[in-house]
């Protein structure tokens, strides 16, 4: 069901022509907001407020980190692969692409981990799996 | 800098979010759902100024042009209030989606005990019979 209103929301985009090549609005808005919605119903709160089980262990958290080191390096490639065989003369924009996308993603990882050491005064790693992806390419264009 | 906000806003208002209940988690409000404003305010603002025409020279001299971005009937800015309404678009199906989801799935969840939630034993372990 979340994959027809998704295909929805990005068909009537298209049909707007409203430029969403990084996916912030029919993917991260779209799923944040479906996110958030079904977890106000399905919170059922007297269960969950103060339930031990809602952090995971500290040992546990490298995973996480693991896989968001995996994302912060493959998400430039996969957001910009369908650019590079898309046409002659793209290649050059979908490189220079992945680049600007990699130095946004570094400032954003080093926004989080100024504000995560300000607050904590050490670096947190549930901070930086939670917050440090928060640069979603606005508009990439083809030439 | 959108990076440092949204992890001061993580630390300091995802605790109170989930201090009557759990209704943030994965990063859904803070990672996805408010970096995504950004970038459609950010996606207004570039459309608005004309920079989806832009052109520019790479490393090797050659004159790279971007195609212009926007309907052709519409202005410059018009097409930037476009990309603010892509944004609403985008969050208001995900509520209506949200909201269909959710009904649904608490028509069928069974879970009834602090125990049961934030389980992997209880979501993926052995069927349950009866």
């Amino acid at each position: 069901m979340g994959t027809f209103f998704y295909e929805l929301n990005s068909g009537i985009l298209w049909r707007l022509y409203i430029p969403d090549n990084g996916f912030a609005s029919r993917a991260f808005a779209f799923g944040g907001m479906l996110g958030v919605v079904s977890s106000l119903l399905l919170g059922k709160k007297e269960l969950t407020a103060y339930n031990e089980n809602a952090l995971c262990s500290y040992e546990l958290r490298t995973l996480p980190f693991l896989g968001v080191i995996f994302v912060w390096c493959c998400y430039p490639i996969l957001i910009l692969v369908n650019t590079y065989t898309s046409g002659a003369g793209l290649q050059i924009v979908a490189m220079s692409g992945q680049v600007n996308i990699w130095l946004a993603l570094a400032g954003s990882a080093i926004g989080c981990y100024l504000a995560s050491s300000f607050v904590h005064r050490k670096f947190c790693v549930h901070d930086m799996v939670f917050s440090s992806f928060t640069v979603h390419p606005p508009t990439l264009r083809a030439p | 800098m959108v990076g440092f906000l949204c992890c001061l806003a993580q630390i300091k208002l995802k605790a109170k979010m989930n201090s009557g209940g759990i209704i943030d988690t994965n990063g859904t409000t803070f990672q996805f759902l408010v970096p995504s404003l950004f970038a459609a305010i950010f996606s207004a603002i570039l459309e608005a100024v004309g920079q989806s025409s832009a052109t520019f020279l790479t490393a090797s001299n050659s004159t790279v042009t971007y195609t212009d971005l926007r309907e052709a009937s519409r202005s410059a800015q018009r097409q930037g209030a476009y990309q603010i309404a892509g944004w609403l678009i985008s969050a208001g199906i995900g509520a209506v989606a949200g909201l269909i989801i959710g009904a649904l799935y608490a028509i069928i969840d069974e879970r009834s005990k602090a125990e049961h939630f934030f389980s992997d034993l209880y979501f993926y372990g052995p069927a349950k019979v009866g």
